[in-house]
């Protein structure tokens, strides 16, 4: 659902349903449902392309901060999860230093958190103090922005880094927001209808 | 759609297991860290409490300010109901000011139910009078839930197994099944008790087999309101199949002209350091407080390892935090 205009994803996914795809609009779960696969979907990134793509952005953390052990990777429910491990795996095996990995769930900081019924809170893991850090957010899709500024307002209640920055695997467009990722694997043009699934297996667009 | 909380009647197996869920992560991650949550900004909680509290009270208004609601407190004692005005039209009046939201603690049975009549706003129950009292039923569940999921509940740090499925299935569903099929012994001042009424009714929904146990004037006639499938004065053989023991306070301010000795009520009822080792391995002692040391429980029982009672203290505030987003989180 964090990918969707609030309007139309409680027209996509009503009932008990909305809850688990809206946590998860990344997850593998997300695109095994039944329903789904009526609808038309094509492959975008497949299997080593979606490795390809994340090494590259954890080489490019790399070239960017000289300084490793600054650097902390954290990836927002649910969809940045899966992400940002890939992400701080590379980063650790290239570097050598494990680089803390942290799970941030923004769900508090929503705009839409009281017109959304029972969103579900999920326990958050950020290695703190941020203070002097460099705090590398990762989400799966970027689009209208409001995740990622529900996220930067967590992140600063959460301490004071040196420095934030955004890598996502997809850049979709249709951003609500002045935010801009700094690191991307694949931007890929979408109409607002379309759905987009980021898994470790592959990125796909379903047509609505 | 307005969201109230009576009775915990109102409440879903879902609703339990969102609130009780949100309850732990708030207690986990977000609070007292030093700054407030900004969800209910702007939001003005009435606190309407027509009897005495000072720890409901106190975690009402804690709730509400880490949510970043503002709270105002109306007593009834320095009001225009000292004037004569019925709590009809107060309660009329406090929406009429502008408050989003009212807390109510009364001593009349139904209380809370008629203000919800009454105004439009959502209406959270703290207790009314021999009736209801859903929040700590809500703090019971979320602290037993805590206690036998392990520690910090379900979410697993970032180093845990890694995959999707694990941190994906570590947070969507607080896993009440865990209370399913625990027996839970309710012991002391039942009839007078809406704290036994409704946690007995709320674990009853959740699974757990309910059983009331005290002097027999304080049993209640009717076991199956408390959500009780029995009520009995065998306290020793009753106790040692008990998962949780769960005491009650004596309501000295309830009781009338009736009297009883602690340690008479202790002997006889409380938490002696023999009964404490007739209880099984496991098995958990509850009190939604305050104590009174030495009446409901030994020292020896009040400070065992088996104690729940000091984590109950510390959801107390969590809990209310998660209530209130349910009530104010309502959809489109």
């Amino acid at each position: 659902l964090r990918k969707l205009p609030s309007q139309q994803a409680v027209r996509a996914e009503p009932g008990p349903e909305r809850a688990r795809i809206g946590g998860s609009k990344g997850g593998g779960k997300a695109s095994s449902g039944a329903a789904r696969d009526q609808r038309s979907k094509r492959a975008v990134l497949i299997g080593e392309e979606v490795t390809r793509c994340l090494r590259r952005i954890a080489h490019e953390i790399l070239e960017r901060h000289e300084d490793v052990r600054d650097l902390v990777i954290v990836g927002l429910r649910e969809g940045g999860v899966w992400v940002a491990e890939v992400i701080a795996s590379h980063v650790t095996s290239v570097s050598g230093f494990q680089v803390p990995l942290g799970i941030l769930d923004a769900t508090l900081y929503r705009d839409d958190l009281l017109v959304r019924t029972a969103l579900p809170l999920r326990f958050s893991t950020v290695p703190t103090p941020l203070a002097s850090k460099t705090v590398i957010l990762v989400d799966d899709v970027l689009f209208t922005g409001r995740t990622i500024r529900a996220a930067l307002n967590a992140i600063c209640d959460l301490g004071r880094p040196a420095r934030v920055e955004l890598a996502v695997l997809v850049d979709r467009g249709h951003r609500e927001l002045p935010i801009r990722p700094d690191y991307v694997g694949k931007n890929l043009p979408t109409s607002r209808h379309e759905t987009v699934l980021a898994t470790p297996e592959g990125v796909f667009v379903e047509g609505a | 759609v307005t969201r109230n909380l009576v009775s915990v009647a109102d409440l879903s197996p879902d609703d339990v297991r969102w609130i009780v869920n949100s309850a732990l992560v708030l207690k986990r991650d977000w609070i007292g860290r030093g700054f407030k949550l900004p969800p209910l900004r702007g939001k003005f909680v009435g606190l309407a409490f027509f009897e005495r509290s000072t720890r409901t009270q106190l975690s009402f208004k804690l709730a509400c300010h880490n949510l970043s609601a503002d709270t105002v407190e109306f007593n009834p004692e320095h009001s225009s109901m000292a004037k004569g005005e019925t709590l009809k039209d107060t309660l009329a009046t406090l929406e009429a000011a502008g408050l989003d939201a009212l807390v109510i603690r009364h001593p009349a049975e139904g209380a809370a139910e008629y203000a919800a009549g009454i105004v439009s706003m959502p209406v959270v129950n703290a207790g009314d009078g021999r009736h209801e009292h859903p929040t700590q039923a809500l703090v019971d569940v979320a602290t037993l839930t805590e206690a036998l999921a392990g520690g910090s509940g379900w979410g697993r740090g970032a180093g845990s197994e890694g995959t999707e499925e694990s941190l994906g299935s570590a947070s969507t569903d607080a896993s009440l099944e865990c209370l399913e099929g625990l027996k839970v012994l309710i012991v002391g001042d039942l009839a007078r008790s809406r704290v036994a009424r409704s946690t007995g009714r709320l674990l009853a929904k959740l699974g757990c087999e309910v059983v009331l146990c005290g002097p027999p004037n304080w049993l209640p006639a009717d076991p199956g309101s408390f959500g009780a499938t029995r009520a009995t004065c065998e306290v020793d053989a009753e106790l040692k199949d008990a998962d949780v023991v769960y005491c009650l306070r004596i309501q000295h301010e309830r009781r009338g002209g009736i009297h009883c000795g602690r340690s008479d009520y202790l002997s006889g009822w409380g938490i002696t350091p023999s009964r404490l080792s007739l209880m099984k391995a496991g098995a958990l002692i509850m009190h939604p407080g305050p104590v009174n040391r030495g009446a409901e429980l030994s020292t020896a029982a009040l400070e065992s390892e088996r104690s729940l009672i000091l984590s109950q203290v510390a959801n107390g505030v969590p809990t209310r935090m998660a209530v209130m987003l349910w009530c104010f989180e309502v959809g489109l």
